[in-house]
Order: C-alpha cells, then sequence, then structure tokens
C-alpha cells in the first residue's frame, strides 16, 4: 500500500543539496576543542548526569549548577594561586557558510601583579562563558581555551543580544598530581576598556 | 568511505529539513548539521556498538537545535512550521499545525529524514511501538485534513 503522507512530503521536501563535507572535516580538525566540550556543549540541559562519558567533570557541572558544589575537602594543604585574567582582544567572525557569529576571545592569566602564566601548573585549563547583553537565554555552554604560557585563545558563538559580560574559570591542576586540592573556579576578569 | 561520511552524504538534506521546523529556517538547519557532523566525527568513539550512528548523529544534531533556538530568545518555536510556505501548501501546514510538536517531529523523522521505526525509537528514546502508534495516529489527523488526491 503506498504511502499518501510521503507523496505529500515527497512533493514539498526541500532538495537544495548543499552539504559540505570539507567544511564539516574543518570544522572538526580545526576547532580543536576537545570532545568533551563539544558533547557537553550538545548535550547541556539534557540530562548530561546520566550519561557519566559525556559529563563535565564535578567542578564545571558546580559551576554551570549541574552540580551541588561538594564539601570543602580537608586533605588539601596546597594554596591554590590567586589568579587574574585581562582579555586582550576580540574579534568576531562569520565561520559558518550561514553567519552564525562567533567570537574569539584573547586573554591571558596569571597571579594578580605577576607575569602571565605564574600559578598556573602543568595540567591547568581555562573555561570561557560568555553571557547575553540582554540576559536573553543563552544555555551555559563553557568554551574551553586553549594556549600556553599564561595566553589563551576561545571561539564560541555570540549569544543573541551581543555580549554582555566574559567569565572565565580555571580547572588549576595541583602541582604533585591529582589531587582534592584540584577544583574550577572562577577567575577575577578584567576587560581594558577600548576606545574605538 | 568512512561510516559518518557515509551517513552524511546520504541523510544530510533530510536531516536538515527534517531540523528546518526546529530552528525556524533551512540555512540555519544546515549549519546545525554541519556542526552535529563535526562533533559526530571527533567522537565517534564513544558511539556504543548497538547504537544507531544515524540516531546518535541525530540526536548531537536536535541538542544543538535546540540550544541554537535557545539562543535566538524564541519560545515559540515549538509551533513554528517556517520551513512550510503555508501559501504553497495550504493543506498540508494547516493539517501538520494540528499535531502536537512531538508527533510532528515523529512526523518529520520519518518523511523528512527518512529514519526508519527503529531509528526513530532510538533517536527520540521511545518504543518502536510508540513509534508505529504515533505514526499511525498522525497520518490518520493528517488524511482526514488533507485533499485525497497526491500534493503536486
Amino acid at each position: 500500500m503506498s504511502d499518501i503522507l510521503a507523496d505529500y512530503f515527497d512533493a514539498i521536501a526541500d532538495r537544495t543539496d548543499d552539504s559540505d563535507w570539507q567544511d564539516v572535516r574543518r570544522r572538526a580538525a580545526g576547532s580543536r576543542r576537545p570532545v568533551r566540550s563539544l558533547l557537553a556543549a550538545a548535550f547541556v540541559g539534557a540530562a548530561v548526569a546520566a550519561a557519566p562519558a559525556l559529563a563535565f567533570s564535578a567542578g564545571v557541572q558546580q559551576l554551570v549548577g549541574l552540580r551541588r558544589p561538594a564539601p570543602p575537602s580537608a586533605s588539601t594543604s596546597w594554596t591554590r594561586p590567586r589568579l587574574v585574567a585581562k582579555v586582550t582582544g576580540m574579534s568576531f567572525q562569520k565561520l559558518s557558510r550561514y553567519g552564525l557569529p562567533r567570537v574569539t576571545v584573547t586573554f591571558t592569566v596569571g597571579e594578580a601583579g605577576k607575569a602571565p602564566g605564574t600559578g598556573i601548573t602543568f595540567g591547568s585549563y581555562f573555561l570561557v562563558d560568555v553571557a547575553s547583553a540582554t540576559g536573553a537565554p543563552f544555555l551555559p555552554v563553557l568554551a574551553r581555551a586553549y594556549g600556553a604560557h599564561g595566553h589563551y585563545e576561545v571561539t564560541t558563538p555570540v549569544p543573541p543580544g551581543g555580549i554582555g559580560s566574559i567569565k572565565i574559570a580555571g580547572f588549576i591542576n595541583h602541582p604533585t598530581g591529582p589531587s582534592a586540592a584540584n577544583g574550577t573556579f572562577w577567575i577575577p576578569v578584567v576587560i581594558p576598556v577600548q576606545e574605538h | 568511505m568512512d561510516a559518518v561520511e557515509r551517513l552524511y552524504r546520504d541523510r544530510y538534506v533530510g536531516f536538515r529539513n527534517a531540523l528546518a521546523p526546529v530552528v525556524g529556517s533551512a540555512e540555519l538547519a544546515g549549519d546545525v548539521v554541519q556542526e552535529a557532523f563535526a562533533i559526530a566525527l571527533q567522537a565517534r568513539r564513544q558511539l556504543r556498538r548497538e547504537e544507531s550512528l544515524a540516531a546518535w548523529v541525530w540526536q548531537i544534531a536536535y541538542r544543538l537545535a535546540l540550544r541554537e533556538r535557545a539562543r535566538q530568545g524564541a519560545v515559540e518555536l515549538t509551533d513554528s512550521l517556517s520551513v512550510l510556505d503555508p501559501e504553497r501548501h495550504p493543506a498540508l501546514t494547516a493539517a501538520l499545525k494540528t499535531l502536537p510538536p512531538k508527533r510532528r517531529l515523529v512526523v518529520f523523522l520519518r518523511y523528512f529524514a527518512d529514519f526508519s521505526y527503529r531509528e526513530i525509537a532510538s533517536a527520540l528514546d521511545i518504543s518502536e511501538k510508540t513509534v508505529a502508534a504515533t505514526l499511525t495516529q498522525a497520518r490518520t489527523a493528517l488524511l482526514e485534513r488533507l485533499p485525497r488526491e497526491a500534493a503536486g
């Protein structure tokens, strides 16, 4: 028996094939975003915690409100460095074919009053949250920044209404390896006023 | 050819057409599908062996689409049918509007994305029986409102 609905949908389907596999490959290779971040971004708002392989670390879950903070650990004697982030540049771009705007934010991180890179242990990393200027809904997506020696860069979608604030979170690794002292926390961000 | 690439070449247009009503335009939907396949390309090792690749990529794409919709600040887009032109397809547009969004999504997956019942079940995390029942109900509801001759 033929399916009359199939005939209807056949008649209206947009058959324009604007696929571009090379663009997919470029996105996959060029973004250099880690699988964990990408999946978390895609799956945020769903049951992230139910899929441990795809979930953020506990610290990141706390940051985006998916998880209650763990009780303070009494076992740490390491003092987390007092880091400050400074936004050094923002450039807007249309990376996709259809013009979804994105922004590349460059920033430095280092101990307050010291050179970029100070106080950042091996294995540490930084996540950036860009919030809307108008408070428009924008799911809490943290994009991982890349770089080294205190200088980092991240490319992330521009929220509706433009950028209202930038928050940077750091996962600072314990100097001697995994420890209860590891943690993710917001870093004070300095955004210099720029004249246009 | 890689399985992800093969799926992309077979299903790109269907995925885009099925997601267009979710994000509001075919252009945005295409962008979402591109991004979803890029993620799938990077993350394919996380696909469980028993899982359908099509359903898995669809889930990524659908969640990206929901995120995109949230970015737009759209609250009422669940009822949007902007991908269909009501002037060109008045009967189908009107008929589809009578379906609840979830049932409509099953219809789009079946007829736009060419998903099998099993793939729809896996993509939406429902049973195949529910898929079959939903499609039967949707067909009945739609056919009651559509003219009997095939669309042209």
